[in-house]
């Protein structure tokens, strides 16, 4: 879609227009889904993550400013989003399988020994503390700068760089037996 | 030799140095097998991170306000 698309659907949905804004999700809800699933790590749950994110990007579609790309937007208020719900619960130790419907478990579409490397990233992911997880997807799946990161998650420029790098060196270490590399 | 701190490592590779010193860093990295291989864990993240990007999927989400 090009920019001039898109912010006419941008304008048409702050004005009310119900099937520009459900154009709009479609467009971007794949996206979003990607993110949810990323910080959430369930299927089920990520979906519900996404619809929320959806509901707050309708109630704060009147701040958004129309000539700004509208994919980078919504991508961080789903971030936000799970963010913000994950902080609220108590941590959990999971265990994952392939029982889970990651989009790596369904057969036929990877490889297998590229779905194995891309099941033991996502696990990983998983076991980083939410605000790390959150800093990680918004620098190496949004490719914000740090100062947009800390922008985003209203946190100081040293925070948001002690988060990522703690986060990379426990990647880096529940990485380095992965037999694949 | 003063190795490279782990926050010069990310920085380096976050492409956020200025450059005296990125490429002061590089010429370091030439010469240092410990650095080198630290750089190493931390690029292997990066490349596997990239195995979790935003493949097609078929969804039917959010809200659609009615209209009217």
């Amino acid at each position: 879609m090009d920019e001039a698309t898109e912010r006419s659907l941008v304008t048409r949905a702050q004005r009310g227009d119900a099937s520009a804004f459900g154009e709009l999700i479609g467009l971007t809800q794949a996206a979003v889904y990607h993110v949810c699933l990323r910080m959430m790590g369930e299927r089920r749950e990520a979906e519900d993550m996404a619809q929320e994110t959806f509901v707050r990007v309708y109630e704060r579609l009147h701040t958004f400013d129309p000539q700004r790309p509208f994919l980078p937007w919504v991508r961080r208020v789903a971030a936000n989003y799970c963010l913000n719900q994950l902080a609220r619960r108590a941590p959990v130790s999971t265990s994952f399988d392939d029982a889970l419907d990651w989009p790596e478990n369904r057969p036929g579409r990877w490889h297998d020994r590229q779905a194995e490397q891309a099941r033991r990233v996502r696990a990983a992911l998983l076991r980083l503390a939410p605000r790390q997880r959150a800093v990680v997807e918004l620098r190496h799946f949004q490719e914000l700068s740090y100062e947009e990161i800390a922008q985003a998650l209203n946190l100081p420029i040293s925070d948001v760089k002690s988060d990522l790098f703690r986060a990379r060196r426990l990647l880096a270490e529940m990485l380095k037996d992965d037999p694949s590399n | 030799m003063t190795h490279l701190t782990e926050e010069t490592l990310n920085l380096f590779l976050d492409q956020a140095l200025a450059e005296p010193e990125a490429l002061a860093a590089q010429a370091h990295l030439a010469a240092c097998p410990a650095c080198s291989a630290s750089l190493a864990d931390l690029s292997l993240v990066f490349s596997r991170l990239e195995t979790l990007g935003d493949s097609q999927i078929d969804l039917d989400l959010g809200p659609r306000p009615c209209s009217g």
